[in-house]
């Protein structure tokens, strides 16, 4: 396409000004900050040699005042939920306070209840841009039961450890009140939301009620006309069950199946069906059992959607976290205690007829442990497994942890629903098997004294390091009692606070854990407080624009050397400096306490000799350690007769196969 | 011919500017975060500004930084600056700075009634008053919180003490002040 020369010339100054703009405001978002805004500004409209001057004329050093109002800022916009500092701040009155009492003022807010419950969403991998939207919260702040309740339990100073349950209570979000994307048929046209569920709900209700009429009782051919308004029933189940859910969106019909609030009262019907009608003559019909059958649909039907009809909007509209309400679960016909994994969860994290939840399992493996499940070799089995995941040594590698963690999903098919009381078990591909068979794949040899093979297994050599289960229930207390949750939660607080990919000291994150546990003890509320206060007086929290590969925090004992870098300093010196403290330990001659320059001269390395006491080069080094990382032979895996944590492992491979990388592509340090 | 120089400069330069971008690690805070803090300062008590009507289409928010993946767990997406999201907030940014600059005679947003005040002192430029020191510390940090280093606040000022803007309308030099200051990497970035 060719342009006439004014066009292209002003498409081309154009393109000019917008990529000149672009230049500056890239330079000043990954440049020193240096004059940023009158580079933006003298791209708008000065010449060069002016914004030089300015550059020149505002060389000014940091005023500690205006540092102590950017933390205070920063703090303000953690701790209430995005709200930085606003006009209603008395920001002078708060540069009198010391940090601590600035946290704690914030945490007095009543924002800090979203602020919470957007960490506890971020813990569960599932953190929103917000949490409320045009005032009101999203459906999807409601969505995650245990962050709800965690929230709720730090506010009132309760079970912070919420978190950690997989069951406990529903929380359900104000019933819809926008109109459907779908247009409304014809017989529903100006329906409100509200109106429309009543109408739907009371069809239904009206069909179940028809049983029990007293007129439909007192005919003498009774029990024919209850069998045929029974099969009649039965045989329109999806039929009747769409009819409400037309009322309800999609996460309101996630919530009415998995509380059985539908399917209950049609299942009662189809066994009275069964049991009171089917191969008896009309005249032998079972009435008093199919009336009692129907009575008790109605019931649970009404009783259900009576408690649901409470969170209608007009009269259920939270302003806080504290006011989220749970469902009184004991009017649901599934009166268990309700799954803390959402309709999102549910979307994200399905289930196959060939995955055996191992999506699941990785899932609290990553969450929950923070075991991201780098495959880095594994320890002999005392039990060998068939199959490829068992035999082949890059799969076993995460089989080992994945597996075993996988069954305590065992019962649970598509969109985590429970089929307990069902023989067959449907998941998310719609394949379905039956569920004795499919349970079978996580039963203990019948020698074992266990039933099943279920766990969080930290060796598949040493069980003992193990903790084993049944049900979601028995990994919640696995989760609560687990050392790797507590450090876990403590490290993302930390990512949270600071950023996701800043470098944490391992000794300090021991001693932020140490500290958080001890607390934990007496409150668990009180301990992530004092955590957060922690972390927000750190010198990372401090620093302005901090180098992600750098620690700026430490544990209390540590000593300022030139030891490795601090990704794995501490690591190390956990594992392997009891063995490798020096070059003259007589045997590997390897000292991963010190960190020096590589033969080469330009990368540094660990002190390291040969047999000749000379320094071995980097690359060998790390290739050793790599290899002594990943082997399965007991005789030359690293740490030696030692169980090293699976997080801790993976983090150091990591890290030696990074340096490798990057040696073998000859950056310089 | 000169046109073409410009364009071919300005795409290097912004080649040249990017190309140590992927060794940082400052990311956007995203468009959410961007819009609740600017509404906690100065927006009526309990409302929000309306800001999404200053972004160009629909869903644009998603290219300036989001968490919400749905379907799948969250991570922060396009959070790194790149020349797409920044002309998207640019474009944005500048029909906010436009609609605060237009604010003198009449508001256009739904403002707080002590950033409002702040605004009619600075609605005097090029007057005098409207050019202290006190005027325009209050409508910097009434912007850009205390998110920024005191250097920064003092190359601003010093711009539009400057000739540029010291004796434009009060309407194009408030926008250019909006816009300078919302565009400032220490307000739309996290570190």
């Amino acid at each position: 396409m060719k342009l006439t020369g004014g066009l292209a010339s002003r498409i081309g100054l154009a393109c000019a000004i917008l990529l000149a703009v672009m230049a500056a405001s890239l330079t000043a978002s990954q440049v020193r900050p240096p004059a940023l805004a009158s580079n933006v500004a003298t791209a708008f409209k000065s010449s060069p040699s002016a914004a030089k001057q300015n550059l020149l004329s505002v060389k000014l050093p940091d005023d500690p005042l205006w540092e102590r109002r950017w933390w205070i800022e920063k703090t303000a916009r953690l701790l209430r939920g995005g709200a930085g500092l606003g006009p209603d701040d008395d920001v002078d009155a708060l540069l009198q306070l010391s940090e601590e009492e600035i946290a704690r003022r914030f945490m007095s807010d009543p924002r800090f209840g979203d602020a919470i419950l957007d960490f506890n969403m971020f813990f569960l991998g599932y953190k929103a841009d917000e949490l409320k939207i045009d005032g009101a919260y999203s459906i999807y702040a409601f969505d995650f039961a245990n962050a709800v309740a965690a929230s709720q339990a730090l506010l009132q100073g309760g079970d912070y450890f919420k978190l950690f349950d997989l069951e406990g209570e529903f929380f359900m979000a104000p019933l819809r009140s926008e109109p459907l994307e779908e247009a409304l048929a014809a017989e529903d046209a100006g329906l409100a939301p509200d109106q429309l569920r009543r109408k739907a709900v009371a069809e239904l209700q009206a069909v179940f009620d028809d049983l029990i009429s007293p007129a439909s009782a007192a005919t003498r051919s009774a029990g024919q006309e209850l069998c045929r308004k029974l099969s009649d029933i039965v045989a329109r189940r999806t039929e009747l069950t769409n009819r409400v859910y037309r009322a309800f969106n999609d996460i309101e019909i996630f919530a009415l199946i998995r509380g059985q609030v539908i399917s209950w009262p049609f299942d009662a019907l189809e066994r009275a069906a069964k049991e009171g009608c089917t191969g008896r003559s009309w005249a032998q019909a079972d009435t008093r059992r199919i009336t009692t059958a129907a009575q008790s649909a109605s019931g649970r039907f009404s009783r259900a959607f009576a408690e649901i009809f409470k969170f209608e909007p007009a009269v259920y509209r939270p302003q806080s976290v504290l006011d989220f309400k749970a469902v009184d679960l004991s009017a649901f016909p599934a009166k268990e205690k309700w799954l803390a994994f959402g309709f999102e969860q549910a979307i994200s994290l399905q289930n196959s007829s060939t995955n055996f939840n191992r999506k699941r399992a990785a899932y609290i493996l990553r969450r929950f442990f923070c075991d991201d499940l780098t495959p880095v070799g594994f320890e002999d089995p005392q039990e060998h497994i068939g199959g490829a995941h068992g035999s082949d040594t890059s799969c076993f590698a995460c089989h080992y942890k994945l597996d075993p963690m996988g069954g305590f999903f065992r019962k649970y098919g598509a969109q985590f629903y429970d089929y307990t009381r069902s023989s067959t078990i449907i998941f998310d591909d719609l394949a379905d098997v039956s569920r004795q068979k499919y349970e079978a794949t996580w039963r203990a040899r019948k020698s074992s004294s266990r039933k099943w093979n279920i766990a969080y297994v930290r060796s598949p050599r040493w069980e003992s390091q193990n903790s084993y289960g049944e049900t979601l229930g028995d990994l919640s207390k696995i989760i609560r009692q687990a050392p790797e949750a507590k450090r876990c939660l403590v490290k993302r607080l930390f990512e949270y606070i600071t950023a996701e990919n800043q470098t944490i000291d391992g000794g300090y994150l021991d001693y932020l854990t140490k500290a958080f546990e001890a607390e934990a003890a007496v409150s668990s509320s009180a301990a992530m407080k004092s955590t957060i206060v922690r972390i927000l007086q750190s010198q990372t929290f401090h620093a302005r624009n901090p180098d992600p590969q750098q620690c700026y925090d430490h544990g209390p004992d540590a000593k300022p050397t030139r030891g490795p870098p601090c990704r794995v300093a501490f690591i190390l010196q956990r594992n392997c400096g009891q063995c490798h403290g020096t070059v003259y330990d007589g045997g590997a001659n390897l000292d991963l306490g010190a960190w020096i320059l590589a033969p080469d001269g330009r990368n540094q390395t660990f002190p390291h000799l040969d047999h000749d006491m000379q320094q071995l080069p980097a690359h060998d080094t790390l290739t050793r350690i790599l290899d002594r990382l990943s082997s399965s032979n007991p005789k030359r895996r690293m740490p030696k007769n030692k169980i090293m944590s699976s997080q801790e492992r993976q983090e150091l491979y990591l890290w030696a196969q990074q340096e490798l990388g990057r040696l073998s592509k000859g950056d310089g340090p | 011919m000169k046109t073409l120089v410009a364009a071919l400069t300005a795409i290097y330069s912004l080649w040249l500017l990017t190309a140590p971008a992927s060794a940082q690690t400052s990311r956007f805070k995203g468009w959410a975060a961007i819009s609740k803090e600017l509404s906690t300062r100065i927006a009526a008590p309990g409302e929000s500004l309306d800001l999404e009507r200053f972004i160009p289409a629909e869903d644009m928010e998603d290219f300036l930084g989001t968490w919400t993946t749905f379907g799948t767990e969250h991570s922060f997406q396009n959070g790194l600056p790149n020349p797409l999201s920044m002309a998207i907030w640019h474009v944005t940014l500048s029909g906010f700075a436009k609609s605060v600059g237009n604010s003198c005679a009449t508001p256009q947003l739904a403002f707080h009634p002590r950033f409002l005040a702040i605004l009619r002192k600075l609605c005097a430029w090029p007057a005098p008053e409207a050019q202290s020191e006190a005027v325009l510390l209050e409508f910097w940090w009434s912007v850009m919180g205390h998110n920024a280093p005191q250097r920064e606040y003092a190359a601003w000022r010093d711009f539009f003490l400057g000739p540029s803007y010291r004796g434009r309308p009060a309407a194009e030099t408030i926008a250019a002040m909006t816009l300078t200051i919302t565009m400032n990497p220490y307000l739309l970035l996290h570190k």
